[in-house]
C-alpha cells in the first residue's frame, strides 16, 4: 500500500465510535479494546483489501455479514512480518530461560496469545526443537480470529520479508546455520517443516471469554499491547498473572511499558532490555 | 509540537538543529529518523551528547511533554496519538522504512492540527512527502530543508513536490532560527 498513502480515507471519530457501537450490539465483540490510530488504519486497510467504496458500506457488511465480521477481525491482525526479531530476545530464549525450565519429569507449557501469522510462534517452536527439548514442551498458539487459525495451519509464508528473517537467525546463531534447513521453498514462497509442529496446539481464543486455561511456565506476547487501549492492556496483564505458573515467564515487547499497570506488583523484572518478567507474586 | 524527518544525509543537520536547542525549549520535538533496525542502543546516547535538551525513546503509550526530544525506536512506527500519548506499531514497512516518516507526520498532523510543525531534512528517497502534505492539508506548518542545502536532496525536493505549497524551504541555521521564532507565534 506503498502509495496508497497520500490518497488515505478520512474516517471521523464519531464515526469509529458508532461503528464499535454497532458491532457490539450486532456480535458481542467489543472493538473499543484497539488503540484508535491503529484501529482507524486498519478499517481503511480493511475498506481497500475488500475494495469497499465508502465508511458506510463497510459498516453496513461489518453488522449484516458474520463471515465478513470474522474475517476483519483477521484483516486488523498485525504480522509480526520477520522470525526471530530481536536476536538477543531469543538467544536469552535459548541460553537462559528453556534451561532453567528444563527439569527432570516435568513439563514446559508455553502460550502465545494472539499468535497473529505466527512468526513469533514458529521462532519458539524452531528454538525448541532445536534444543531437543520438543518431547517435553507444550506450546499452546491461540489467536481471536478463526481465519487466523486456519492460516497458520497451512503452515505457508510469503518470500517477501525473508532476508530480515535470514539475518535475524544468523545473528541468533552467530552464524552457524542457515533458515533453509527448517523451511521448504514452495511457490511465492516458503512452507516450515513439519516436525516444527509436532508440539503445538491450536486454538480459537477470544480474552472476553477469558477463564483461567492452566499454568503456564511461559507467555510471549511481544509488541500486540501496542494495538491495545490502556484499559485493556490492564486487563490482559492481570489474565497471564492469573495464568502464568510461580516462576513463570511473561515476555513483552522491547519498547512495551507494563510498569502503570496495576498487577505489575505480581511481577519482577529480570531483563530490562528484552522486557522478560518472572511471576512472584 | 515539531516533528523533524531525516534520511541518509541529515546526522550532521539533526546534531546541529537539536545543539540549538536550549534546555527549557517549550515545544516537544519529535525525530522521525531512518536508523539501523537492528541496532536498539547507542543512537540516543550519541544524539545526547550533542543535545541540551533530554532525549529519550518514547514507549508505547508514553505521554507527550514539552522539554523533551523524542526518537523514534528502531525497527517500529510511531504514531502520535489524540489523546497526546505515542503509540508504537510493528506493521509492515512502508516505503521500505521501519518508523516510516510519512506515519508519524500524518499522526502528528492530525492530532495537532495547527499546533504541528513538519521539517523534512536531507534523503535518499521519498519517506515524508506524503506525510508532509498531510500536515499541510491539517493546517499545519510546514518546512523543508532547501535541496541546496541538503547532503541528499532527494527527500526534499519530493516533500516540495507532493506538498505543493510548503510555506518555509531554509537552510539549516535558518531552521534553527525558525524554532526560536515559533516560540513568539
Amino acid at each position: 500500500m506503498n502509495n496508497e498513502l497520500g490518497k488515505e480515507i478520512e474516517i471521523s471519530i464519531s464515526g469509529i465510535r458508532n461503528l464499535i457501537e454497532a458491532i457490539k450490539t450486532a456480535h458481542g465483540f467489543d472493538l473499543g479494546c484497539f488503540a484508535l490510530t491503529f484501529f482507524k488504519r486498519s478499517i481503511i486497510r480493511a475498506m481497500q483489501i475488500n475494495e469497499l467504496k465508502g465508511f458506510d458500506t463497510l459498516t453496513d457488511k461489518l453488522i449484516t455479514d458474520k463471515t465478513f465480521f470474522e474475517k476483519f477481525l483477521s484483516d486488523i491482525n498485525v504480522e509480526c512480518t520477520e522470525f526471530f526479531r530481536d536476536p538477543a530476545f531469543w538467544r536469552y530464549f535459548r541460553d537462559e530461560m528453556l534451561p532453567s525450565l528444563d527439569k527432570k519429569d516435568t513439563r514446559i507449557k508455553i502460550w502465545i496469545p494472539g499468535c497473529s501469522s505466527g512468526e513469533e510462534l514458529i521462532t519458539s517452536a524452531i528454538i525448541i526443537n532445536e534444543a531437543g527439548l520438543k518431547h517435553k514442551t507444550e506450546i499452546l498458539a491461540t489467536d481471536i480470529s478463526q481465519f487466523i487459525i486456519q492460516n497458520l495451519e497451512k503452515r505457508v509464508y510469503s518470500s517477501k520479508n525473508i532476508e530480515i528473517s535470514e539475518t535475524n537467525y544468523q545473528r541468533f546463531n552467530e552464524g552457524k546455520a542457515s533458515l533453509s534447513r527448517h523451511i521448504l521453498p514452495v511457490k511465492n514462497g516458503f512452507r516450515i517443516k513439519n516436525d516444527i509442529y509436532e508440539n503445538i496446539e491450536f486454538s480459537l481464543y477470544k480474552y472476553q471469554d477469558a477463564q483461567r486455561i492452566r499454568g503456564f511456565n511461559v507467555i510471549i506476547f511481544r509488541n500486540i499491547f501496542i494495538y491495545y487501549t490502556q484499559q485493556y492492556q490492564e486487563m490482559l496483564l492481570g489474565l497471564f498473572a492469573n495464568n502464568l505458573a510461580y516462576n513463570g515467564y511473561l515476555v513483552v515487547g522491547n519498547m512495551e511499558n507494563i510498569s502503570w499497570c496495576k498487577d505489575y506488583y505480581k511481577f519482577t523484572e529480570i531483563n530490562k532490555n528484552e522486557k522478560i518478567y518472572k511471576k512472584t507474586g | 509540537m515539531i516533528i523533524i524527518g531525516g534520511s541518509a544525509g541529515s546526522f550532521q543537520v539533526i546534531t546541529k538543529l537539536i545543539s540549538g536547542l536550549p534546555k527549557d525549549y517549550p515545544i516537544p520535538v519529535v525525530l522521525a529518523l531512518h536508523r539501523l533496525k537492528h541496532v536498539r542502543h547507542g543512537f540516543v546516547e550519541t544524539l545526547s551528547f550533542k543535545s541540551n535538551m533530554p532525549i529519550v525513546e518514547p514507549f508505547d503509550k508514553d505521554k507527550i511533554k514539552s522539554g523533551y526530544i523524542y526518537l523514534a525506536p528502531a525497527n517500529y512506527h510511531l504514531y502520535i496519538e489524540l489523546t497526546g500519548t505515542f503509540a508504537l506499531s510493528t506493521e509492515q514497512s512502508v516505503n521500505h522504512s521501519r518508523p516510516s516518516i510519512d506515519l508519524t507526520f500524518m499522526t502528528g498532523g492530525y492530532a495537532y492540527k495547527n499546533k504541528c510543525v513538519g521539517v523534512v531534512l536531507s534523503g535518499a528517497n521519498k519517506d515524508g512527502a506524503s506525510g508532509l502534505k498531510k500536515i499541510k492539508d491539517y493546517g499545519g506548518i510546514t518546512v523543508v530543508q532547501n535541496p541546496s542545502d541538503a547532503q541528499m536532496p532527494t527527500m526534499p525536493v519530493a516533500a516540495i513536490d507532493k506538498t505543493k505549497n510548503v510555506d518555509y524551504v531554509l537552510k539549516s541555521d535558518e531552521i534553527i532560527k525558525f524554532f526560536y521564532l515559533l516560540l513568539q507565534k
